[in-house]
């Protein structure tokens, strides 16, 4: 039993972009994307897992609790966001080297 | 078949548009519409559910949250960073190797060489009983995750002494 070879490529496609937009983007908003897109490239991998291995209910639940996590991260990069603005009043991540105790 | 290859291109396309627009909103639209046609990749999957969460919080809440960031903070243009060739190069190496190791133990490419033992799943029930009886310590795991984003969020947007000194 194998994997649909489409889904994994494509998958794979996904999380070096969303690794690319890590390494070459400085804005906060463009990271939660990329983290966005990490997230996007993971669920496809395990749903089509959950498909190849007819057993979606799992896979299902992994998802669910990835995508809940997923709401955690991005609420706290907002207020990280926030403070950063607040401090700094730009989204630009190297500036955010200020914070730093 | 037509249809899955149409939708998970369609996907990268929007993904693609997503990491290269500067402008933000239109950035965070792309992704907005990405994981719309990924929550219908989903559904071809036989994950239903699954759909309807991404459909409701990849393509729904986290693009308005972060239109929402964007307008308020009233940065909708990215500042350009400078690159140097050698991430490009590095990230490509990384990606064939990956490529190679993920396709080829998933496949036949190299004879099944370096096949990976997947997780046999045990089947249990519905999604229901999978959710909510079905789960042990990882639950803990879960509160503590939800716990952290809660207090940090807390910490991150307290007054400082001096804010509160300015409102009273």
């Amino acid at each position: 039993m194998t994997l649909d070879v489409l889904d994994v490529i494509v998958s794979l496609i996904l999380l070096f972009l969303g690794i690319y937009c890590f390494l070459t983007r400085s804005n906060i908003i463009k990271l939660i994307i990329g983290i966005q897109i990490l997230t996007n490239a993971v669920n496809l991998s395990f749903i089509s897992t959950g498909w190849t291995f007819q057993n979606e209910n799992t896979v299902q639940t992994l998802v669910i609790i990835i995508l809940l996590i997923d709401v955690i991260i991005t609420a706290v990069a907002m207020a990280i966001m926030a403070v950063g603005y607040k401090h700094g009043a730009t989204l630009d991540i190297r500036e955010f080297s200020k914070l730093k105790w | 078949m037509v249809l899955n290859w149409v939708l998970l291109i369609l996907v990268l396309v929007f993904t693609s548009l997503a990491i290269g627009l500067q402008d933000l909103l239109f950035a965070a639209l792309s992704l907005a519409v990405s994981s719309l046609f990924l929550s219908i990749v989903f559904f071809l999957r036989n994950a239903p559910i699954a759909g309807v969460f991404e459909l409701s919080i990849c393509a729904g809440l986290i693009p308005v949250l972060l239109i929402a960031g964007g307008t308020a903070f009233r940065e909708i243009k990215e500042k350009p960073r400078v690159s140097s060739y050698l991430l490009y190069i590095g990230m490509g190496i990384g990606f064939l190797i990956i490529a190679f190791l993920v396709i080829g133990s998933i496949g036949e490419v190299f004879g099944g060489a370096y096949k990976l033992s997947f997780i046999s799943f045990e089947k249990i029930g519905s999604l229901g009983t999978m959710l909510w009886e079905s789960r042990g310590s990882d639950l803990l795991g879960q509160l503590a995750v939800l716990w952290a984003g809660t207090l940090g969020v807390l910490v991150f947007l307290r007054k400082t002494k001096e804010e509160k000194k300015n409102d009273s």
